[in-house]
C-alpha cells in the first residue's frame, strides 16, 4: 500500500466494529494505526458527524433482544427483517427464567433490566451494561429492587451526558413493601455510584410511566399530553413546559408519543388516532410491564369504521423555543394495514413509524411518501413490544483499546 | 487559445496532466478543487495551462467527470446524484481507485475524497485478513504467535 497514513485514517474512519477487529490482524501497521488511542477518538467523533449514520433499532421481547435491519433505507419495501440477537448475553442460562427489559442504549452499549421470575428465589434484581458487538458486560449494582419493586422500564434512561462528559442511567422504580414509595435514582457512571435524586410526589407521578425522550442532555416526558416535563440531566432540575397542540381533523386522539426525529434532530409529538375490531384478538391486552400512554377520551368513539388509523407529527422546530411547533405531516393508513395495527411503539430516528399488529406482527411505516409505504414484519416468538435506537458501529470505540482508558469522556467504559 | 467576450461566469480554464495532456474546463467545474482554486488566486495569466502535476491524463479525465457532475447543481436530485456517484466507483477497478484516491487528495477535492474512501471502506468490510492481504496485496509481517495473540484480544471480531 503506497497510501499515506492520512489516508489510510480516512479509510478506517469509515469501517465497521467488526472489520477494524479483522483489520488489526493483517499487519502491522495497520494494527499501529487502529490500536492508537487518538485513532478511537476520532473514530467515534466521525460517527457523531456522519450525515446518515448506520441505525439499528434493537427491541426486546421477552427476554430476547432483535434488531430491526431494513435492506434499503431509502425504500423499505425492498425489505425489513427481525434478527434475534439470540441469548447472547446469557450464554451460561444464569438468568434463565428472567424477564430482560432495556433500559436504553447508546454507544453501542445496552443497558439491562433483569428480574427473576421464579417464584422461589425472585428476590433480587440485576443491572448490566453490555456491548452485544464484543459480548461483555459489566453489572451495576442496583440501588433498590427485589420482589416487591415495580421498574418503569420505558420512563429510565441510559446515555451519555455531554456537558457532564459521563454516562448516566436513570431508574424509577416503585416499592409497594413494607410501605408503598416511589424513588427516582440517577447513576454516574464515573463515580459508580446512585445517588436518589429529590422530586416532588407530582413530578414523579407524571414521569413514571411516561416514555422518556432524550435531546440536548435532558429528558423529556409528556404528561397526560398537556405539558412536558424537562429534567436536565446535568443540574438535575425539573421544568415544566405547557402542551397545548390539539390537531384539527382528528376524532378523537387515542395515543400521543413523544420523540426525537434525526433528519432535523427535532423534538417531535406524534398523534394517533384509530379504531379497530376489538373482537378475536387477545393479544391487545397490555403487557404488564408495559405502561399506556392512552388518552381516556378514547373509549368514547366506538361508531367510526373499522380499521381506521391516522398519524400526525408535530416538530419543535427550533430547541428551547416552545412556541415553534409546527406540522410535519399527517397520514392515513391504507385500510388493508390500519385493520391489523394495534399501538405505535415508537419513531425511530430516521422517522420510520413503528407499529405494533395483531398475531405478534410489527408494521413499519415511511411516512415519507405521499402515499406512505409499509412493511409487515412477523414475528412467530413473541410480540414485540419496545423499540429503542442502537448504533451498531460505535461499540468498537468502546472495546479495542485498553488504553483508552486515558481517554476523555471514555474513560470507564474501556471493560466493554 | 484567445479568448473571446466570455463572461467571469463560463470562463475556462486549462488543466495539464503529468503526462503532458490538456483539458479545457470550466471554471467552476475546476474550482471544486481547492489546490486548483488556490492556484488560480495566484496566477497572472488564467490563459495559461495550470499543471496538475502528479495526476495522469486517465486519472485527470475521470476527475474531470466526477467534478462535472458536481458542477451542475440543480438538475439532479441527491438522490441522482448518490446513484450517479455510486455507479461512478463501483466502475472503477483497484488500481484507478487507488490514483484517484491519491488524486482527490491532492487536488484537495473533498466529495471525491469521501467517495473513494468509502468505497475502499465497503470492499474491505465482510473480508478476512488472508482475503484483505491478498486483495490489497499486503505483506503479513507477523510472526504467527503475534497474530494468534492479536486474534484472541479480539475474538468476536471473527465470529459471524
Amino acid at each position: 500500500m503506497g497510501l499515506t497514513d492520512d489516508l489510510i485514517h480516512e479509510i478506517l474512519l469509515r469501517m465497521p466494529a467488526k472489520s477494524l477487529g479483522r483489520l488489526r490482524c493483517v499487519c502491522k501497521k495497520l494494527n499501529s494505526l487502529i490500536s492508537d488511542p487518538e485513532f478511537a477518538i476520532s473514530h467515534i467523533n466521525f460517527l457523531y458527524s456522519a450525515a446518515n449514520p448506520p441505525l439499528t433499532v434493537a427491541m426486546l421481547r421477552y427476554n430476547t433482544l432483535s434488531s430491526l435491519k431494513f435492506s434499503s433505507y431509502a425504500d423499505i419495501t425492498e425489505g425489513v427483517k427481525l434478527n434475534p440477537w439470540g441469548r447472547q448475553f446469557d450464554k451460561d442460562d444464569t438468568f434463565e427464567g428472567c424477564y430482560f427489559f432495556m433500559i436504553g442504549s447508546c454507544n453501542g452499549l445496552v443497558c439491562l433490566y433483569i428480574k427473576e421470575m421464579d417464584k422461589k428465589r425472585y428476590d433480587e434484581d440485576f443491572m448490566y451494561l453490555w456491548n452485544p458487538i464484543t459480548n461483555k458486560a459489566r453489572e451495576i449494582s442496583l440501588p433498590v429492587g427485589g420482589i416487591s419493586t415495580y421498574v418503569y422500564v420505558d420512563s429510565g434512561w441510559f446515555g451519555f451526558v455531554q456537558s457532564s462528559n459521563d454516562y448516566k442511567i436513570l431508574l424509577v422504580s416503585e416499592k409497594y413493601k413494607p410501605y408503598h414509595e416511589k424513588y427516582m435514582y440517577l447513576y454516574s457512571l464515573r463515580n459508580d455510584s446512585w445517588r436518589r435524586i429529590r422530586v416532588s410526589d407530582d413530578d414523579l407521578s407524571s414521569i413514571s410511566g411516561s416514555n422518556s425522550v432524550f435531546k440536548d442532555d435532558s429528558l423529556h416526558y409528556l404528561v397526560h399530553g398537556k405539558c412536558i416535563l424537562k429534567f436536565y440531566l446535568v443540574t438535575e432540575a425539573f421544568e415544566r413546559i405547557p402542551f397545548s397542540i390539539v390537531p384539527e381533523l382528528f376524532p378523537s386522539v387515542n395515543q400521543m408519543l413523544l420523540g426525537v426525529i434525526g433528519e432535523s434532530d427535532c423534538l417531535c409529538v406524534a398523534f394517533v388516532h384509530y379504531s379497530h375490531n376489538e373482537f378475536g384478538d387477545d393479544s391487545t391486552e397490555e403487557d404488564s410491564t408495559e405502561d399506556s400512554e392512552e388518552d381516556s377520551e378514547s373509549d368514547t368513539e366506538e361508531e367510526i369504521e373499522e380499521g381506521e388509523w391516522m398519524l400526525e407529527l408535530w416538530m419543535l422546530e427550533e430547541y428551547n423555543n416552545w412556541g415553534s411547533w409546527k406540522i410535519t405531516y399527517r397520514i392515513d393508513l391504507q385500510e388493508e394495514i390500519a385493520g391489523c395495527c394495534i399501538r405505535v411503539l415508537g419513531l425511530t430516528y430516521n422517522g420510520i413509524i413503528c407499529i405494533q399488529a395483531v398475531n405478534h406482527g410489527l408494521v413499519v411505516v415511511d411516512p415519507h411518501w405521499d402515499l406512505p409505504s409499509y412493511v409487515i414484519v412477523r414475528n412467530s416468538c413473541s410480540k414485540v413490544y419496545k423499540m429503542n435506537d442502537y448504533v451498531e458501529r460505535d461499540s468498537l470505540c468502546l472495546m479495542l483499546w485498553p488504553s483508552i482508558g486515558n481517554c476523555p469522556g471514555r474513560f470507564d467504559v474501556s471493560s466493554f | 487559445m484567445a479568448s473571446t467576450s466570455t463572461s467571469t461566469l463560463s470562463r475556462k480554464l486549462i488543466l495539464k496532466s503529468s503526462d503532458g495532456e490538456k483539458f479545457e474546463v470550466d471554471e467552476n467545474v475546476a474550482m471544486q478543487s481547492q489546490t486548483i482554486k488556490h492556484m488560480i488566486e495566484d496566477l497572472d495569466d488564467i490563459n495559461s495551462p495550470i499543471p496538475v502535476s502528479i495526476v495522469t491524463g486517465t486519472i485527470l479525465s475521470k476527475v474531470i467527470e466526477y467534478c462535472k457532475k458536481h458542477a451542475t447543481e440543480d438538475s439532479d436530485s441527491d438522490e441522482q446524484l448518490k446513484q450517479w456517484d455510486k455507479e461512478y466507483a463501483n466502475n472503477m477497478d483497484l488500481n484507478t481507485l487507488y490514483y484517484l484516491l491519491l488524486a482527490a487528495n491532492y487536488m484537495e477535492i473533498k466529495g471525491l475524497l469521501e467517495l473513494i474512501t468509502q468505497c475502499v471502506a465497503d470492499m474491505i468490510k465482510g473480508k478476512s485478513p488472508e482475503e484483505i492481504r491478498a486483495h490489497f496485496n499486503i505483506k503479513n509481517d507477523f510472526t504467527p504467535q503475534e497474530e494468534a495473540n492479536i486474534r484472541n484480544e479480539n475474538p468476536w471480531a471473527f465470529e459471524n
